[in-house]
């Protein structure tokens, strides 16, 4: 009795915010009051069923909670399924949130009175809400995904709020790029974890999995630093700090909720909930005090040079989050999750109240003291030399650029694929190869047999390099994004034995996604004659459905949790040997830079200002 | 001809916006550069030069005449007022047009083609840095290491950093050997561009593809002092270190050899003299904003022309109350009349006559108090009684990183989370909110008397206090500027005006726009310290003007936005005096109140119904919360300005549109004081109402965009988010409420007398010959109205057929929070 009443509880913790969102959703024309008081009763039923929860999970169970709930998928020895898992901090970052959440609905219910798109904010947040809902009950580490996927796409709404000016776009899409790279972290670590328990694991039976892998192995260790890569990229440490302070483009108070007080946190709290895997990892450890102590020191010291209100916060937050890397790396999760809680209200507030300065510091008339001076010293020197690095924010983002992005676009540049009759040429003869290993496996040798499946993977990765970096022919590079679906089917099918139904879950979304944004192209393109993606066009202006079905199909067709390919996605992954690393690597890069490609293609087409009427627009670099 | 970076730079000043710092928030003409030209020329020039929006689009014009906010009757005056000979149908098909098709603006075009030849965002890679330079250099008090300033400028600043630091600023060896030495700009555009004749061109799309640093930069070349720490900086010295940046980002991406940019084909040319060139104006706009302006001018003159001037109470006055000609304070002052018959109210530009320099109590900085192109040649120190401390400790405004933001997180955070609560469910008043009546103590002294002492401000030396004579001076051209000279009643209030707001970093744009955006109290204060002294007296007496001595002189501020009134030195007054200020008190509480409910009819967020207490505490709660973005509406929906007396206004509701400036032009007939008035007309309403009209019609360009996601910079601008360039002008949510209709200056005096007065004063006459401001003339003697042409003054006839009334008891009881109509008030009985 006890457990079922818990079990509804639960279902309507995650269950609330679902239909919220899903009511402003539909609704779209629904007065500001009328959004308001839907969102406050829901919040406040919200918190109700928390406090409940907790008073369970407090009086009567003292410990962790789990129960295991909707199975997605299932063969004999993979499982998809929903779980819930709750412990005390799992509660408290909740209430944490929640209550967060309510007071932000009442603070912009004043704040964005009578703004364009006061519906699109109330819906973004509760969806964003939902996601961190998701990510706090989750209870294996594929629910967490959800939400975790949820909050990405989330923030990316958030920060291009302002749709038409070029800036919160450009920024979304770099916040997007690294949370992308997040995302695959934790798809790889699924990945390994799946293969090296050999078992489904999930955040109960986490705490008795056997330990003795730990000795040497590899794959281990590859879980562990692509977990530490989900976390660096979604919390924002050393060397993916610069994209905190652009995340700052959206209203105040969303940027206060999400990168001031949830979002930022979320990495963190990723390791609080997978803590069992990584405590018995010296090297872990210190790899991860290593990073908070970086993180804490080179956000100090840009967060002391900033000279705008929000980019100090920002900045401050990151030392922050670096501190709890390293109260991580001893074990303190109790100190962790409650420095999460308090750092969370305190940055809300501030950023709430950033524009304060003003008139407080107006009203002090002080004269600001010149920090140093330069003279002929060693010592000036120094200070010359740090606060240099400071203000090109540790070369954090040219690094990046020129060591990541530059050469990826280059190599899709260098690729010739521009018109059909070239694509249809250079693919047919390796789909052959792929089709003929797969279903009529004749005079191949073992050797090179071994070997196809990353040709196809590399040959996929091409497809989409050139789809990343091509600005033509709009049609062709959503082929080529499609196609590369087919290659990496193919590739894992060569590798092992598929079930036609496993390709079934990858494919529905994929050929559904795929078809939804082939017919708006058409649908826009009949128009827009002349669309040129070298710019932002800026095309929600006319067409504000088309771009959401545009954005729901790219999302289907990226794997987003709105449909089967998700599923498929893992299920594909779980084809991938342990001893594949390469294969895998090649796959999820093309994964992140599908995701990627597709995002870039719907901002370029959508978003931005509007190319054919530059009246609508601000000056573009405001 | 050889390029020179000045004088291009020199070219291109005027058009930049002239936004200073936002504690001087001072409104202003944004096309300045353009007014010595027709209006509609102007909005055409501007449009095509730089691609502003500079009026509604044809679709809103045609909207509102189908919604009846433009009226048949005023179209059909604009049309004939147009074209003399021309036949209505001509012009059918010119209003009636489908939307435009802009055309590409001549600014930006060449830069463009970084990106499109090179596919090289070069402003991404440039401004970025450029805007991190100039915000930390110019920083005020938000960075905690600030940037190491030399008193050389900002080029050399940036190159001794460069030099010293082991991590160079420029990567680029080739710039590292151009620095070494001594270099110009010519150098520098001759890598980028290879030929000359693009230089001057490349220079203006550099200084306008980030119009707000650039214009920010000009003002604090011009006038360091909108800078507390002023800093030494100028245009020369950004476009060097901008054109470096430049170079070394395209070093760092195309490797040393690339094409430079004047290799291209296919590159237009900025002459200066398109500049110059004059633009025909648009037939279709020019009918449409007239007949939009003149629906609503109409309504106002036909109200003029019907009402009879109120004569002269029987009884005595029992007070007289002196304001800012502040739009905002015409309802008040209608509400005050409307419960006293016995009050009389006047208008006068809220400096009150007292240009100063003002230094209060705690600062080691003067605060100008006076309209913006006046320099005042006096300082008023502030003495504070030592026992008042204000606490000013904002836990919110440290930073906390390191050690601090642990320490605070697991402790005060906790405690921030029940702050938070507090001010979203109980608003209160912050340390750091912008309250108007902290500008000036109630208890503080003012040192205002000469001493033979002098202060030694940075470039000036100014006079400590105001000699007798001074004072008199300055005491009489007041009273006799409003036409008050005789009758004086036994309490005289002089009230300035200034407001309140929470989280507002626009905060002195809501302030006094005759006292640089401040708050009026000091100048309202010495006003009343100067006419209750004996001297002063005496020599007025001298001078013609009696004013007996049971006549006491009061001070006040008026909060626009909480609707509350603070009374100073108010411990000299007599006990008979004291409570005849009670009694007046009382109907000034009521008339805030009633005030409060004429402005909460334009809040969603307060109910029709509600009580009128109930309205006033909620208008009080908006400037101190801190979720509010629209504290209060400010001058939106100005439009009209009256000169004249208070008897012909007295009866009309103007439903807070218009500027009230009190005069007498019965005893002015040369038209001297006339000549002082109209004077600041032009840049002070006139500032402002057209600030507001270009904020309305491109909130985007020409206003700041939404407040919503403003970022502070360096305390003196608002960006959004951490790399845009400075937003300029109002923020939408102060002109959301706003209809873009220019100035109507309605005069009385005679039209020969105005006449004269315009073609002595050239700057004055500019405003309304380039029809930025309109110009009505009405007879004191025989009520006949004139309008203001190119060809003087001819005479006008109103069209409006039908009256608007509005019952004296309806003033406070509204049901609609549309505009409102001009109307005529009338009485119950």
């Amino acid at each position: 009795m006890q457990t079922e009443i818990l079990n509804l509880l639960i279902y309507s913790v995650f269950g609330l915010p679902l239909i919220l969102f899903l009511i402003l959703a539909i609704f779209k024309n629904a007065s500001e009051l009328i959004i308001y008081r839907i969102s406050i009763w829901g919040y406040g039923i919200q918190i109700l069923l928390i406090t409940a929860l907790s008073i369970y999970e407090f009086g009567y169970f003292n410990a962790n909670l789990f129960f295991k709930s909707l199975t997605l998928y299932k063969s004999e020895d993979y499982e998809f399924y929903i779980a819930f898992f709750i412990n005390p901090s799992c509660i408290l970052f909740l209430s944490t949130g929640t209550l967060l959440s309510l007071l932000i609905t009442v603070f912009s219910k004043y704040y964005l009175h009578r703004e364009q798109g006061f519906n699109r904010f109330f819906t973004h947040i509760h969806l964003f809400y939902l996601g961190f809902v998701i990510i706090c009950i989750s209870g294996n580490l594929e629910t967490l995904f959800i939400g975790w996927e949820i909050i990405g796409i989330c923030s990316f709404l958030l920060i291009a709020f302002y749709r038409n000016r070029f800036l919160p776009v450009h920024n979304a899409l770099k916040v997007f790029t690294i949370y992308r790279l997040g995302d695959i972290g934790l798809l790889l670590s699924m990945w390994g974890i799946h293969h090296a328990w050999h078992s489904n694991v999930n955040f109960q039976n986490i705490d008795v999995l056997p330990h003795n892998i730990y000795t040497n192995s590899i794959l281990v260790q590859f879980i562990l630093l692509m977990l530490l890569l989900a976390t660096m990229a979604k919390s924002a440490l050393y060397p993916f700090t610069t994209w905190l302070p652009r995340a700052m483009e959206g209203p105040t108070p969303s940027s206060a909720i999400s990168y001031g007080a949830l979002s930022v946190h979320m990495g963190i709290f990723l390791l609080i909930k997978t803590y069992a895997i990584w405590q018995h990892s010296v090297l872990f450890k210190i790899i991860l005090c290593a990073i908070g102590i970086i993180t804490a020191v080179v956000s100090t010291l840009i967060s002391n040079t900033q000279s705008t209100i929000k980019g100090r916060i920002a900045y401050a937050t990151a030392a922050q989050v670096g501190l709890m890397c390293i109260e991580l790396s001893f074990g303190w999760i109790t100190l962790t999750i409650w420095h999460i809680c308090g750092h969370a209200f305190l940055r809300t507030y501030q950023l709430l109240q950033s524009a304060s300065i003003v008139s407080l510091k107006n009203q002090q008339f002080k004269f600001q003291k010149q920090s140093f001076q330069i003279a002929n010293s060693k010592l000036s020197a120094f200070k010359a030399t740090v606060y240099t690095l400071c203000l090109k924010e540790f070369n954090m983002d040219l690094v990046q650029h020129f060591y990541f992005w530059k050469p990826l676009k280059s190599i899709g540049r260098y690729l010739k694929i521009n018109t059909w009759t070239i694509f249809f040429i250079r693919i047919t003869p390796i789909l052959c190869i792929g089709f003929l290993n797969r279903y009529a496996p004749v005079y191949i040798s073992d050797m090179i047999k071994d070997y196809i499946p990353i040709v196809l993977g590399v040959f996929g990765l091409g497809l989409i390099l050139k789809a990343f970096s091509a600005t033509t022919n709009l049609k062709l590079i959503m082929t080529l994004i499609f196609s590369n679906h087919v290659f990496a089917s193919l590739a894992i099918s060569n590798n092992e034995k598929l079930q036609m139904h496993e390709l079934l879950y990858y494919w529905i979304g994929i050929v559904l996604g795929f078809g939804i944004c082939m017919y708006v192209l058409n649908y826009i393109l009949q128009t827009h004659k002349q669309l040129n993606i070298t710019r932002y066009n800026g095309l929600v202006y006319f067409f504000p459905t088309s771009s959401l079905f545009f954005l729901l199909g790219c999302l289907m067709l990226s794997g987003f949790p709105i449909c089967t390919t998700f599923i498929g996605e893992d299920l594909i992954f779980s084809h991938i040997k342990p001893n594949q690393v390469l294969l895998v690597l090649i796959l999820s890069l093309s994964f992140i830079l599908d995701g990627l490609a597709l995002i870039r293609i719907y901002a370029r087409i959508f978003l931005g200002p509007v190319a054919i009427h530059q009246y609508l627009n601000a000056y573009k670099r405001s | 001809m050889s390029f020179d970076l000045n004088n291009t730079i020199d070219c291109i000043r005027k058009f930049l916006p002239h936004q200073a710092s936002l504690k001087d928030f001072i409104h202003h003409n944004t096309l300045e550069a353009f007014q010595h030209e027709d209006f509609f020329s102007a909005l055409q020039k501007s449009k095509y030069l730089f691609g502003h929006q500079t009026h509604l689009n044809l679709q809103s014009y045609q909207n509102k005449f189908l919604n009846g906010g433009i009226t048949v009757e005023a179209l059909e005056y604009a049309i004939n007022t147009y074209g003399n000979n021309c036949i209505k149908h001509c012009f059918d098909s010119a209003l009636w047009a489908p939307l435009q098709k802009p055309t590409e603006p001549l600014i930006g075009k060449f830069r463009e083609k970084w990106q499109s030849d090179y596919n090289f965002d070069i402003e991404h890679h440039v401004q970025i840095p450029l805007f991190k330079l100039l915000s930390s250099y110019l920083d005020q008090g938000v960075s905690i290491t600030t940037f190491p300033k030399s008193e050389l400028g900002f080029l050399n600043s940036v190159l001794k950093l460069n030099a010293s630091s082991k991590s160079k600023l420029f990567k680029s060896p080739r710039i590292q050997t151009l620095i070494s030495k001594p270099f110009n700009a010519s150098t520098l555009l001759y890598i980028l561009l290879a030929d000359e004749q693009y230089y001057q061109t490349y220079i203006w799309d550099l200084l306008f593809s980030h119009p707000g640093w650039s214009g920010f930069i000009n003002v604090v070349d011009h006038n360091p002092q909108t800078l507390f720490n002023t800093v030494p900086i100028s245009l020369q010295d950004v476009c060097l270190v901008e054109l470096l940046l430049e170079i070394d980002a395209l070093d760092q991406h195309f490797g040393t050899h690339w094409a430079p940019l004047g290799h291209q084909s296919g590159c237009s040319i900025i002459h200066v003299e398109q500049f110059n060139t004059h633009f025909t104006a648009d037939v279709a706009i020019t009918i449409w904003q007239n007949a939009l302006e003149w629906t609503w001018y109409d309504q106002l003159i036909s109200c003029l022309n019907k009402t009879v001037p109120v004569h002269e109470p029987t009884q005595s006055t029992s007070a007289q109350l002196i304001f800012c000609i502040d739009d905002r304070e015409s309802s008040l002052r209608m509400h005050i009349e409307q419960l006293d018959s016995t009050c009389e109210t006047y208008g006068t530009p809220g400096f009150f006559n007292i240009p100063i320099y003002f230094k209060p109590y705690d600062s080691i900085h003067l605060t100008k108090l006076c309209p913006a192109p006046v320099t005042p040649k006096h300082l008023i120190i502030e003495h504070q009684n030592p026992k008042i401390k204000s606490k000013s400790f904002n836990f919110h405004q440290r930073p906390f990183t390191l050690t601090y933001g642990w320490l605070f997180s697991l402790s005060y955070g906790f405690v921030s989370l029940l702050y938070l609560i507090y001010d979203l469910f109980f608003p209160h008043e912050h340390v750091s909110g912008s309250i108007a009546h902290k500008h000036l103590s109630e208890t503080s002294e003012l040192q205002y008397e000469f001493k033979n002492q002098t202060y030694d401000a940075k470039h000036k030396s100014l006079q400590l206090g105001f000699k007798t004579a001074e004072m008199f001076h300055l005491a009489f051209s007041f009273l006799n500027t409003m036409g008050l000279k005789h009758n004086f009643a036994p309490l005289v209030y002089i009230i300035a005006h200034g407001a309140s707001s929470q989280n507002n970093p626009h905060y002195a744009a809501y302030d006094c726009g005759a006292c640089s955006g401040r708050p009026g109290s000091v100048n309202a204060r010495l006003m009343a310290l100067f006419l209750n002294r004996k001297d002063i007296r005496n020599a007025l007496l001298n001078a013609g003007l009696v004013i007996s001595d049971d006549t006491q002189f009061i001070a006040g501020l008026h909060d626009t936005t909480r609707d509350e009134i603070v009374f100073y030195d108010l411990d000299h007054l007599t006990p008979e005096t004291v409570k005849k200020h009670l009694k007046i008190k009382l109907t000034i509480n009521h008339a805030l109140q009633n005030n409060a409910a004429e402005r909460s009819r334009k809040f969603e967020t307060i109910a029709l119904q509600a009580s009128l207490t109930k309205k006033h505490q909620h208008i009080k709660k908006r400037s101190v919360s801190l979720f509010e973005p629209r504290p209060e509406l400010n001058h939106a929906s100005n439009c009209y300005c009256i000169i004249g007396p208070r008897k012909f206004t007295k009866n009309i509701f103007l439903d807070r549109r218009a500027f009230l400036n009190s005069y007498d032009p019965y005893s002015d007939t040369r038209g001297d004081i006339l000549t002082q008035i109209l004077k600041p007309i032009g840049p002070v309403c006139g500032g402002i109402n057209l600030e507001y009209y270009f904020s309305c019609v491109d909130n985007n360009k020409f206003g700041a965009g939404s407040k919503l996601p403003h970022n502070v910079v360096g305390l003196f601008g608002v960006s959004n988010g951490i790399d845009g360039d400075l937003r300029t002008g109002l923020p939408y949510q102060m002109i959301d409420l706003h209809d873009p209709l220019r100035l109507l200056v309605v005069v009385y005096q005679k039209p020969e007398i105005v006449s004269d007065i315009l073609n002595q004063q050239p700057e004055i006459h500019s405003w309304y010959l380039n029809q930025w401001m309109h110009l009505i003339c009405i007879d004191p003697f025989t009520y006949a109205t004139y309008k203001y042409t190119k060809n003087g003054f001819v005479p006008y006839f109103t069209f409006t057929s039908s009256q608007h009334f509005i019952k004296s008891d309806h003033l406070v009881k509204y049901n609609s929070r549309t505009p409102l109509p001009i109307s005529i008030i009338t009485h119950a009985n």
